[in-house]
């Protein structure tokens, strides 16, 4: 039998309720057709076998859930502002706000704070409607610390049609922003962008995503930068969903490499369920990709049911061996931790 | 000569099918009578999926019109002419909306309120039934 804190218990009755008020109204609210306010959210519960990562262990937590707002406001025909508002029972941010502008019909300007167009799920990966596992592969958990959420600054987005299918570009300059500040860690400058190549054949592309973020250690006054590069494949049609993804990132600040990679597969049967199943890896240090401290192998057995098109629920299982991720979140030491360990999370999440 | 009858029979419906209206399942893309661009297929499922947001000679911003949810011929016109599904159709904008890249079309309806945006808004496109076409909006051929 698990024991579960009253406030843990208060928050996950008070996020449900809140989800299901929220679905009452089930349509995004449209302001005087200028304004619309759209949302997403999600509440789970998570258990490990062994080890402690996200808040959860042995005991399990319902303290994993999130509710966001975006507000968009339309100027005039070509230009829009951007407004997102993220929460969850710890915490509330200014996830991202910025100004568009559409320079010509396939040229489109940003400024503001953006969410770092990288690989396939970065902008949209809080968002677990969207996608079939409650927690997304390791390459965008934040622990990982390879995909940015955010930066502040400009960027430019252009696409063409290109050999039957469109290509499209997207890049960027400006300053990395992070959610959790270090202390001693800055940002210092960040430049970036991503192509996509959607093929000819329905629901295919593929995109290659770089980025060069200059950091300083200001304790040590060292200055360094995080290169990231991601290779990413997609397939959906109506009922595949087939993605993977290869990422390396080399740290000049503390002189290491991490590299990830994934390939994940789902199946729609009845336009309701969709098992499916992934393998992921990821080494957090290339030098000790030996040590379960700094590896981690994943494969995730889950199964997604969509109540309609804006309730989902699912149940999944993580089986894994070694515990990188841990580690690098600060919640088990290395060296101190279990190699083989299972994380089981179930949850619903909706976006209106 | 069985042959020869049965190649006329095959022009003729082909024929008849090339010349019909961009309908299937009863559905009809329609723009303003002043709307000179060349429509097709491909270049509507661009614009309703948020790929294009302006017109091919460049007169304007598209202002593309989907009926409601409720409405039986939403989902008809997602499936002949867009080839998805409705869960599709609401994913993709989904991750169009919440990734900053654009907002979804306008909904209106009935067909008689779709007909007057689309008669007196020269960037306007939407789909309405067959049945309803009139001279106040183009339908579009492909």
């Amino acid at each position: 039998m698990q024991k579960i804190g009253k406030r843990s218990w208060a928050k996950a009755i008070g996020m449900a309720f809140l989800a299901v008020g929220i679905q009452s109204a089930a349509h995004a609210v449209d302001v005087e057709d200028r304004v619309e306010i759209h949302g997403y959210g999600h509440q789970g519960y998570l258990q490990t076998t062994d080890n402690t990562y996200l808040n959860t262990d042995t005991n399990g937590t319902w303290d994993y859930n999130a509710l966001a707002l975006l507000f968009t406001a339309k100027i005039d025909d070509k230009s829009k502002i951007w407004m997102q508002l993220y929460g969850n029972s710890e915490k509330m941010r200014l996830d991202w706000v910025f100004i568009d502008y559409q320079l010509t019909g396939n040229l489109t300007g940003r400024a503001g704070q953006i969410k770092m167009p990288l690989g396939l799920y970065n902008e949209i990966r809080d968002i677990k409607f969207l996608q079939l596992s409650m927690l997304q592969p390791m390459l965008y958990q934040e622990a990982a610390e390879i995909a940015h959420e955010a930066y502040s600054g400009v960027s430019i987005v252009y696409n063409r049609d290109f050999g039957g299918g469109n290509l499209s570009w997207d890049a960027y300059l400006g300053q990395g922003v992070d959610f959790e500040a270090s202390a001693t860690l800055k940002n210092r400058s960040l430049v970036g962008g991503r192509v996509t190549y959607k093929t000819p054949v329905d629901g295919l592309r593929f995109m290659a995503s770089a980025y060069n973020n200059k950091k300083e250690n200001t304790a040590l006054a060292e200055k360094g930068a995080l290169k990231t590069w991601v290779l990413s494949a997609d397939y959906t049609n109506n009922n595949w969903d087939i993605k993977a993804e290869y990422a390396n990132m080399d740290n000049d600040l503390e002189g290491e490499s991490s590299n990830t990679y994934y390939a994940q597969a789902g199946y729609t049967l009845g336009e309701k369920w969709t098992p499916f199943v992934r393998y992921d890896y990821l080494t957090t240090d290339v030098a000790e990709r030996t040590d379960p401290s700094y590896y981690q192998k994943t494969t995730v057995l889950g199964l997604n049911c969509k109540i309609n098109d804006s309730i989902a629920v699912r149940l999944e299982n993580h089986w894994n061996n070694g515990y990188a991720l841990p580690v690098a979140s600060g919640e088990v030491i290395a060296g101190a931790g279990k190699t083989d360990w299972n994380m089981f999370a179930a949850g619903i999440s909706y976006i209106f | 000569m069985k042959h020869t009858t049965m190649n006329y029979l095959f022009a003729l419906f082909a024929g008849i099918a090339l010349s019909m209206p961009a309908w299937a399942a009863d559905v009809v893309v329609i723009v303003n009578n002043a709307n000179a661009n060349a429509v097709d297929k491909s270049f509507v499922v661009k614009i309703y999926t948020g790929e294009t947001k302006y017109w091919l000679d460049n007169s304007g911003p598209i202002f593309a019109i989907d009926q409601s949810e409720d409405n039986p011929i939403r989902a008809d016109f997602y499936s002949s002419v867009l080839g998805k599904t409705s869960a599709n159709m609401k994913a993709l904008w989904a991750q169009n909306i919440f990734a900053g890249k654009g907002l979804p079309p306008k909904v209106v309806d009935p067909d008689a309120e779709v007909k007057k945006v689309v008669s007196t808004n020269k960037n306007a496109i939407g789909y309405i039934k067959a049945s309803s076409v009139d001279d106040s909006v183009k339908a579009i051929k492909w």
